[in-house]
């Protein structure tokens, strides 16, 4: 322990040079201008849609035929595409998502591949494969029947017109179109069938289905970047009519509310569906298991046309089988009513049954808290094989049973959170329509943060994959040439689960924790869903609106968090210890010589103690002077008189303070992974007390790296644990300690449970003991 | 020089389309007084299970391998395929000693080499589930007396050599 002789000097921090690098101002607080779009009418600096904010629209009446013999769709479509922007537009482009499954698709091609990814014949089957994917468009036609000029670009597809398309104007065209549906199960894809071999039946699930309008917008003109496969779509809002031609024992689920029934359903399901519309705690069956499997044994030879009808929406998708079991729940949103609804196989229960209407009514309330209240009529959760993919209203979803109806704990959860993710995905970008070619974490990282949340509240404990800050610490540390920014094109992030889902998801989860606090962090987020519900918000938008609803600056966290690939790793460096000098000397020199006699001793003077039988000065004590024989710790008069003349000085204020007894500390912190980051301190004191301080990412405002704080104590401390919560990902707990505590690995932590029984084991055994 | 492929089975595997997990993490160290290396690879349980079934080897779910010896020498050779140490020009012999596997779809496994004097430098082949999926990346932490080190393992650079300091 040390002292300080003079009262507290205030110790200035040395501020850390903010110009190296040729001058440059880096800094990791200077603000975002250079790097966010400058704000205009269409989107203001507050984050908010501007005055002269505009979006285009194209509705779609569309008829399509699934042919259950060959698995193709046929179909043809009229759109009707309103051009609401300043600007006349020459030609119009569609997007022909199927096309990436065509035979000369770029996807393919641009895969990296090493010879060691063949080492199955699966997989050169898989490579061999020859599927003829892909939209065969046979017509673009305009209603007088007047053939379109048009130009097919990989994925692409445009019509020129004869005279452009005037602000204010619309255009409808008509357009006929099949293609091959894919195996899902040996090629891919967010859609296409599962056949099942035992009873020769097949679930489908249909999406990207039609050649639909791209997005045309004041950020990007027309949003045509190629679908390579991963970074998936940006779609302007519309309304549908939507035609769906199946076999007539096929259970329809889709998009829209059906306006047909009394012509597909029978009356026992309307009798059922009527009766369900009051059944608020449970959920109705409208066909039961029995039905779908007595459905699965024959079929049918005619056909039946389901109606659908879906107003403001940027998609559609539907999912058609005779094995489908149907289920539904009214739920209240605010002053709405939603259906809550799933379809699955008999092959999901006993799972499906009892979760997955009750997940997709607890995740539209939930998500409603956090964002608007869910508007749509219907919200529906499908059964399909290893899979989980969104559309608006309507989501694709896995976590299948054993064959003998037993689950694991993991597919159990995994079912859940692949539904709550998938219909809040209706939120974050059905409704809150990003623009998902581009910016994958718009949809992914913002709806993973709120199903965490949505998690949290279905179960105490619910084994959530990402969110909390902590698992994503090691994806964060290491290596940065293979991490990319969370601000990066959706085509070219290494690791784009923990990328785009995981990092965003926990960022926001931080915010909300950590830096900004819960209240202030849910008005401003809920704010951004309010502003930008049914528009299109880009990543400058997000960022404005919470600092501008919150009244905190941000700029700091998106730089690091969304525009680096820095980590955290702040590590508690040093603790220092003082106490007030008192000035008596009774006190003081007492207190030095229990220092002098507690000090560490060399090795070589406690050797010579033995070795040296006598020194010079023992031989002869004659040679010993004043400074041999003075008693350093004794208090002599003078020592009493400059004490007096000390107190004489100070004020009584002072002299109470000199005699507090108070413990400083000073803590030094090195920033070594780069993110800026709140210190979160606990302290806890050798009486066995702690204490939580929380200090604002702004202290490593002028200095980035070095950083020291004094703190004062009535009582001494014992430890100082940093970011005790593990909250804010810091990647390297095994420096957050003092005294210094060792991070225990995986392997040590196995080794201390290791264990030669299974849990079923030890059951049996503590059986065994209680009889 | 032409060489021949060694196709390994026939059986057919299902093609996962879940939203993308392929992320090994393995951590390492060598335990002075065991004289040995610990290892620990963690994996997306179903991500591993496909694997296997893609390389036709039929094992129960993973909660089913758990302390089953049966089991686990069945996974073994699948990890020592994905994840080998050198030192001194000699691949070191991994012993699968045990699994865990949660709720969250992580697999733990837990390997541990032979005896072996703390070498200077050690290569680490960490290719695991990389000819299976396209985006798979592994990284693999290195626990030093200096605190730790990060290896990141992709596909066409699989091999890392790590020196003590």
């Amino acid at each position: 322990m040390k002292r300080i002789i003079a009262l507290l000097s205030i110790v200035c921090v040395s501020a850390a040079s903010a110009q190296i690098n040729e001058n440059v101002n880096t800094n990791k607080f200077r603000q975002l201008y250079q790097e966010l779009p400058t704000p205009n009418s269409y989107r203001t600096a507050a984050g908010a849609p501007g005055h002269e904010y505009y979006q285009q629209k194209a509705n779609y009446d569309i008829q399509v035929e699934l042919d259950d013999e060959k698995q193709i769709i046929r179909g043809t479509e009229r759109v009707t595409y309103i051009n609401n922007s300043p600007d006349q537009l020459e030609y119009l482009w569609l997007q022909l998502d199927q096309n990436v499954r065509a035979r000369d698709s770029d996807s393919k091609l641009i895969e990296v591949e090493r010879m060691e990814d063949f080492r199955n014949l699966k997989s050169v089957h898989r490579k061999l494969y020859d599927f003829d994917g892909g939209f065969k468009i046979e017509y673009v036609k305009s209603t007088n029947g007047e053939a379109m000029k048009f130009a097919i670009n990989k994925t692409m597809l445009r019509i020129d017109l004869k005279t452009p398309l005037k602000p204010g104007a619309s255009i409808s065209f008509d357009l006929k179109w099949w293609y091959n549906i894919n195996d899902r199960m040996k090629i891919g894809g967010r859609s296409g069938y599962e056949y099942f071999e035992e009873e020769d039946n097949y679930l489908y699930t249909i999406a990207q289905w039609f050649p639909r309008m791209c997005v045309y917008n004041d950020v990007e003109g027309w949003q045509n970047k190629q679908f390579l496969g991963r970074g998936e779509f940006t779609l302007p809002f519309g309304d549908y009519n939507v035609s769906i031609t199946v076999p007539e024992d096929h259970v329809v689920a889709a998009t829209g509310v059906l306006q047909n029934e009394s012509k597909v359903l029978s009356t026992e399901q309307r009798n059922r569906l009527k009766a369900a519309a009051n059944q608020f705690d449970k959920p109705t069956m409208i066909v039961t298991e029995e039905e779908a499997r007595k459905a699965e044994k024959n079929k049918a030879t005619k056909k039946k046309t389901w109606v659908f009808k879906a107003d403001n929406v940027r998609d559609f998708a539907f999912a058609s089988s005779r094995k489908f079991i149907w289920d539904v729940m009214p739920v209240k949103i605010g002053n709405k009513t939603t259906w809550a609804m799933s379809y699955y196989p008999k092959e999901g229960n006993p799972l499906w049954e009892k979760y997955s209407t009750e997940v997709v009514a607890h995740t539209l309330r939930v998500y409603s808290k956090f964002t608007i209240d869910y508007p749509y009529p219907v919200a529906i959760s499908v059964h399909s094989k290893a899979i989980g993919m969104e559309y608006p209203m309507i989501c694709f979803n896995g976590g299948r049973p054993e064959p003998d109806g037993t689950y694991s704990e993991r597919t159990k959860y995994g079912m859940l959170g692949v539904i709550i993710h998938e219909v809040g995905h209706n939120f974050f970008p059905m409704i809150i329509n990003s623009d998902e070619r581009q910016w994958t974490w718009m949809d992914e990282g913002l709806n993973t943060f709120v199903q965490y949340l949505t998690e949290q509240e279905w179960e105490r404990g619910y084994p959530s994959r990402r969110g909390p800050a902590h698992m994503i610490a090691d994806y964060m540390g290491g290596d940065k040439r293979y991490i990319s920014p969370i601000m990066t094109n959706s085509e070219s992030i290494w690791q784009f689960g923990n990328n785009a889902y995981g990092k965003p998801a926990t960022a926001l989860n931080i915010l909300r924790e950590t830096v900004m606090g819960r209240e202030l962090f849910d008005y401003a987020f809920k704010i951004y869903c309010e502003r930008w519900a049914f528009k299109h918000p880009t990543p400058a938008d997000f960022f404005r609106t919470m600092e501008d609803a919150s009244a905190v600056d941000l700029d700091w966290f998106w730089r690091g968090w969304f525009y680096t690939t820095d980590h955290v790793d702040i590590s508690l460096e040093s603790v220092r210890w003082f106490q007030l000098n008192t000035g008596d000397p009774e006190v003081e020199k007492s207190f030095q010589k229990e220092q002098d006699e507690n000090a560490d001793v060399h090795i070589g003077v406690t050797r010579n103690a033995s070795d040296v039988k006598r020194t010079m000065t023992e031989e002869k004590p004659e040679l010993n002077d004043f400074y041999n024989k003075r008693d350093i710790y004794k208090v002599d008069n003078l020592d009493y008189q400059e004490y007096e003349e000390l107190k004489a000085r100070l004020s009584k204020e002072d002299l109470e303070l000199l005699s507090s007894g108070k413990h400083f500390y000073e803590l030094q912190f090195d920033n070594l992974g780069g993110l800026v980051m709140p210190l979160i301190i606990k302290v806890t004191f050798v009486d066995g007390s702690t204490e939580v301080i929380r200090i604002p990412a702004e202290i490593w405002k002028m200095d980035n790296y070095h950083v020291s704080k004094v703190f004062i104590f009535d009582k001494e401390v014992k430890s100082f644990v940093l970011d005790p919560f593990l909250e804010t990902a810091d990647t390297d707990l095994s420096n957050n300690s003092w005294p210094k505590r060792v991070e225990p690995t995986r392997f040590s932590l196995f080794r201390e449970k290791r264990t030669d029984e299974n849990p079923m084991q030890r059951e049996k055994r503590l059986q065994e003991t209680t009889e | 020089m032409l060489k021949r492929l060694l196709f390994i089975c026939l059986l057919p595997f299902i093609f996962m389309n879940f939203h993308e997990y392929f992320f090994s993490f393995g951590e390492m160290q060598y335990n002075k007084e065991t004289q040995r290396f610990e290892v620990s690879i963690q994996v997306t349980g179903h991500d591993l299970e496909e694997y296997m079934a893609s390389k036709g080897i039929e094992i129960p779910s993973f909660e089913e391998c758990v302390g089953v010896p049966l089991e686990l020498k069945k996974i073994e050779p699948v990890l020592q395929q994905g994840f080998s140490i050198s030192a001194d020009g000699k691949e070191l012999m991994l012993d699968l000693i045990g699994m865990e596997i949660n709720e969250r779809d992580e697999a733990v496994f837990f390997l541990m080499s032979r005896k072996i004097t703390k070498p200077s430098s050690f290569t680490v082949k960490y290719d695991l589930l990389m000819d299976f999926y396209a985006n798979q990346q592994n990284k693999l932490t290195i626990y030093t007396s200096q605190g730790k080190e990060y290896l990141t393992f992709l596909k066409n650079r699989s091999v890392r050599t790590f020196e003590y300091k």
